[in-house]
């Protein structure tokens, strides 16, 4: 099997006076593992709805391989989806379920049995064949519809927070199959979550939405190290956002001083200059703590405020002497075994490499 | 446990034990005024072989489907729009008010209307199309038109709860994958509402069945049917027996059919 | 649960009461025909005995002694046809009546008694009123017609007309056309008569009792058989004469409605007073007004105000339907042939 690209220009959706989708645009290569991430709201499953032909866009163009597909019913578009509760048809066996495409195209029942015994080997339902969806367990359901749209040998696969329903342990489990799957038939994948973790661990590129515009599209890496806003910052993992004013600019870092913090150097990831307002945002995991003084160029005093203590890693809340609040992940590894454990009210030395803070606002001054 | 043993003492009492008593008394003797004499006989049964007899039973079978029929055909188009309306609860109400008035003075409403001095008539005969009157009623199907009216609110509220708890996501899978609109009512629809299917056409079909007031009001020489029958014998006749018997082959037919089509409809369902 | 305990206690109370506080006044039950008695006439009853009377009506004779066959009706006087007086009568089903209470009962017509052969000696019941099942035409339709049967063969009115839904009444009147006896027990001459209504439902639109008087007033038929009180009690002020009512020359059938007291009458003193009420002659003479029917009641023709739409003079060829016991089936048989 083989994907098409899928490219979304300049679409708006309106529903009533409720704007959906805002100048949307969008380019999928061919075969990619495609995310669309955003609360719920945001326009994400609108958008696939649209690619799937089960909404039209008031405005703008669908292309499949460069080629319009507006016009196309979702009956003869070369897409399929999985519904978010699967839509499994109740009045038929998993095997029919499969099959209910490959009928409609007049197979041979031989073809079908062939077809379909594949795909049920594909997503792994041997021995399941005649049961009904109503017999399934949660994860098998989603197997069946995974499999009911392959066997239309669609060139874009939709999904429609195909895990959600699931719970916790069997979702990573699901997941990873999807990805591997992925790999399998190499057909694109539209994957649309709320859930950051997920989009970040499956795909190639992430899309953030938010009220119906796409807000950054990047790698999960460039999404989550470098986000693009004060937004994906904040809806992707955990920060530390800072308010501060730009003291001094060089060619590569900026001087700035934020009230709680002091003064403290950044790296100028955006064009900036004296005075102006900016805000930073630092991810808790950048921050290296400990009970001795640290070296660095950004090193703080502070006192542990709150300790919650999560097994692999241990969330603190220190209040720097100046009084701002820095979230702080540490890992437990422990290589030195004097290292002491810091607890709670301890006093703590904390620092940053500037290069890991980044600037999602500017305000000129 | 106490609603069931209520409820069984309700259906004992004003169904069985009726249904009993009219199937001995289509055993018994018929005296000449009304009323049975207490000994056994088969006269009730052998009254009823004659060629007038199958005429009015096979009218009664046939325009009973054929209203049956039509009624689902309007009723599904209908359950669906509501199920899918965003003024559902207005719509209902709208196809349960009819039940406000009487079903007599629905049926007298149809020869207002279609009657040869109807307002349709008036019209044809304003507009220079007739000279005197087309002659809508006193016919089959006329019985027919106003079953399908008078029944219509039974067949569609057992369909509209079928459509209404189904996923509407499973219409768009269905499109989704490769059906049209038409093959997805057929494929994925009617499979998924059988059990309202079965109830509207079970609503629909023993009334219609037991038709008496509209044969008789809109019905004319030839389109009698076996609930006036059994009210002219009972009466007029003064057969009890008679009127026993047809009543219990009435049941009997009435009963059968239902047994087979759902049992029929259930063995579909779980192939 | 609980409420539902309640509300049934409740339900259960009220209904108690009610039965238990509403008989202070007497009641008196009557069975009848619909709208057969002027209201003031029952009206003045109730106030010189105080008491109330229950009025239920039926449509039809059979419907009328299905009801009191299946026991238990509660009525206390009731008004058959005579065929189902002489019926009621051999069933044992009716009061013995005691003439002497009432009085009135000497106002009645010798010619009306006479004719009463169901129960000659009035020892059962007391006539009412009689008359004949006859045909009107809404002359606004229809210009040119006999005062015949055979009316029912002009095929230029098919679609137009209907005949009583009544095995009796139509054979009746076909065994008369034919120059028959509406009682006839002879087999070839009922074959006949079934022959020529089996013609005569070419031309008619539906065997009707129930909707025939409202059908010709607003013009849905413009012939019609049945009963003259029935379609003239509907017909608007004024517009009379549209409609013409005739008993057909060949004859016809005669009936005579009669008031009988229900063996298992409960209120027997306050019924004969009813019989005795409707005998006075003034208020015989406001039924008959109200029916536009001829009086059985000699000294209430004083006091009657509207011409009536027929006279007992022109009811000479017509002829009381007699109960013809087991040759019933005669006529059965034949009724089934015409309307199955």
């Amino acid at each position: 099997m083989l994907g098409s690209s899928v490219e979304i220009r300049n679409v708006d959706k309106f529903f009533g006076d409720f704007q959906a989708l805002d100048k949307v645009n969008l380019q999928i290569k061919r075969g990619e593992f495609f995310s669309l991430l955003g609360p719920s709201g945001c326009g994400k499953t609108t958008l696939l709805r649209i690619i799937a032909g089960l909404e039209y866009p008031d405005s703008g163009d669908v292309l499949f391989d460069g080629i319009s597909v507006v016009s196309i019913p979702a009956n003869k578009r070369e897409a399929n989806t999985i519904f978010q509760n699967y839509a499994l048809f109740p009045h038929l066996t998993v095997f029919e379920n499969i099959a209910f495409s490959l009928r409609l195209k007049k197979m041979s029942e031989n073809e079908i049995r062939e077809k379909v015994e594949k795909l049920i080997n594909l997503v792994r339902l041997e021995g399941q064949e005649n049961k009904k969806p109503i017999q399934l367990s949660g994860g098998q359901r989603q197997r069946v519809a995974i499999a009911r749209a392959l066997a239309n040998e669609p060139k874009v696969l939709l999904l429609d927070e195909p895990v959600s329903a699931l719970d916790a342990k069997l979702r990573q489990e699901l997941l990873l199959e999807l990805d591997n799957l992925h790999d399998q038939v190499g057909i694109t994948f539209i994957y649309v979550t709320h859930d950051q973790a997920e989009a970040i661990s499956v795909s190639d590129h992430v899309a953030v939405m938010n009220n119906g515009r796409i807000v950054q599209i990047g790698t999960p890496y460039e999404i989550y190290e470098s986000p693009a806003d004060r937004f994906v910052a904040t809806f992707i993992g955990e920060t530390n956002l800072m308010k501060a004013e730009v003291v001094d600019v060089n060619d590569e870092f900026i001087r700035v001083i934020a009230k709680g913090l002091g003064e403290f150097s950044c790296y100028k990831d955006k064009e900036v200059s004296k005075g102006d307002k900016i805000l930073l945002t630092l991810r808790p995991e950048k921050i290296k703590i400990s009970t001795k003084p640290l070296e660095g160029i950004n090193s703080f005093h502070g006192v542990v405020e709150e300790e919650i203590y999560m097994g692999y890693q241990t969330k603190y809340f220190v209040r720097l002497d100046e009084g701002y609040i820095l979230k702080i992940y540490k890992q437990h590894v422990n290589y030195l075994l004097d290292e002491k454990i810091i607890h709670w009210k301890d006093e703590v030395f904390v620092t940053w490499n500037p290069n890991d803070s980044f600037i999602v606002e500017v305000e000129k001054g | 446990m106490k609603y069931i043993t209520a409820y069984t003492l309700w259906l004992v009492v004003f169904f069985v034990i009726p249904l009993i008593i009219i199937l001995s008394f289509s055993f018994l003797e018929k005296t000449p005024y009304g009323g049975v004499n207490f000994s056994f006989s088969l006269e009730g049964y052998k009254s009823l072989l004659t060629i007038g007899y199958l005429r009015i039973l096979w009218r009664t079978v046939w325009i009973s489907i054929i209203s049956t029929f039509i009624t689902i055909i309007f009723a599904l188009p209908t359950a669906y729009y509501i199920a899918k309306s965003k003024f559902k609860n207005f719509l209902l109400l709208l196809v349960v008010i009819p039940f406000w008035t009487n079903s007599l003075i629905r049926i007298y409403a149809w020869i207002f209307v279609l009657g040869n001095n109807g307002i349709i008539n008036q019209f044809l005969k304003l507009i220079g199309l007739v000279d005197s009157h087309i002659q809508f009623l006193y016919n089959p199907w006329a019985v027919i038109l106003v079953i399908v009216y008078t029944y219509l609110p039974y067949a569609i509220i057992p369909l509209y709860a079928a459509i209404e708890r189904l996923d509407n996501s499973i219409f768009e899978a269905a499109l989704d994958l490769g059906c049209s609109k038409r093959k997805a009512f057929f494929k994925v629809l009617i499979p998924n509402i059988k059990a309202g299917l079965v109830a509207s056409i079970i609503f629909v079909l023993i009334p219609a069945m037991g038709s008496y007031a509209i044969p008789d009001l809109v019905g004319g020489v030839n389109s009698k049917m076996i609930g006036n029958e059994i009210a002219r014998q009972l009466t007029t006749a003064k057969n009890w027996p008679a009127a026993s018997a047809i009543s219990s082959i009435l049941t009997l037919i009435t009963l059968l059919g239902v047994i087979i089509f759902v049992k029929s409809s259930k063995k579909e369902v779980l192939n | 649960m609980k409420k539902f305990w309640i509300t049934l206690i409740l339900v259960v109370i009220v209904i108690i009461v009610t039965i238990v506080a509403i008989p202070k006044k007497k009641v008196l039950y009557i069975y009848n025909w619909e709208e057969y008695i002027p209201q003031e006439v029952i009206e003045s009853f109730e106030k010189e005995y105080n008491c109330t009377v229950v009025y239920d009506s039926f449509a039809s004779n059979e419907e009328m002694y299905a009801k009191i066959k299946a026991g238990g009706s509660g009525y206390d006087i009731v008004f058959p046809s005579g065929d189902h007086v002489s019926i009621m009568k051999k069933e044992g089903m009716l009061l013995k009546l005691d003439l002497s209470k009432i009085p009135n009962f000497k106002y009645l017509d010798e010619n009306v008694l006479n004719k009463t052969t169901y129960d000659p000696n009035h020892e059962y019941s007391v006539p009412y009123m009689l008359g004949s099942t006859g045909i009107c035409v809404n002359k606004k339709y229809v210009k040119d017609y006999k005062h015949s049967w055979s009316i029912y063969e002009d095929e230029r009115l098919k679609g137009h007309m209907t005949l009583l839904d009544d095995m009796r009444e139509v054979l009746g009147g076909a065994l008369k056309y034919l120059g028959y006896s509406v009682n006839t027990t002879n087999p070839d001459e009922i074959e006949q008569a079934k022959n020529l209504v089996l013609k005569w439902k070419q031309n008619i639109v539906k065997f009707d009792a129930s909707s025939y008087a409202n059908g010709i007033v607003n013009g849905e038929y413009w012939v019609v058989h049945g009963y003259a009180e029935d379609i003239f009690q509907r017909v608007p002020e004024g517009e009379e004469e549209n409609y013409d009512f005739f008993i057909p020359e060949e004859g016809g059938t005669l009936w005579i409605d009669n008031m009988v007291i229900l063996k298992d009458a409960k209120h027997v003193d306050l019924a004969y007073k009813f019989i005795n009420h409707i005998l006075d002659p003034k208020n015989a003479a406001l039924i008959a007004d109200f029916l536009g029917l001829p009086s059985p009641n000699v000294e209430a023709r004083k006091y009657i105000t509207t011409e009536p739409i027929y006279t007992i003079e022109e009811l000479k060829n017509c002829e009381f339907i007699e109960d013809v016991g087991e040759y019933i089936d005669l006529y059965n048989k034949a009724w089934q042939e015409i309307i199955m």
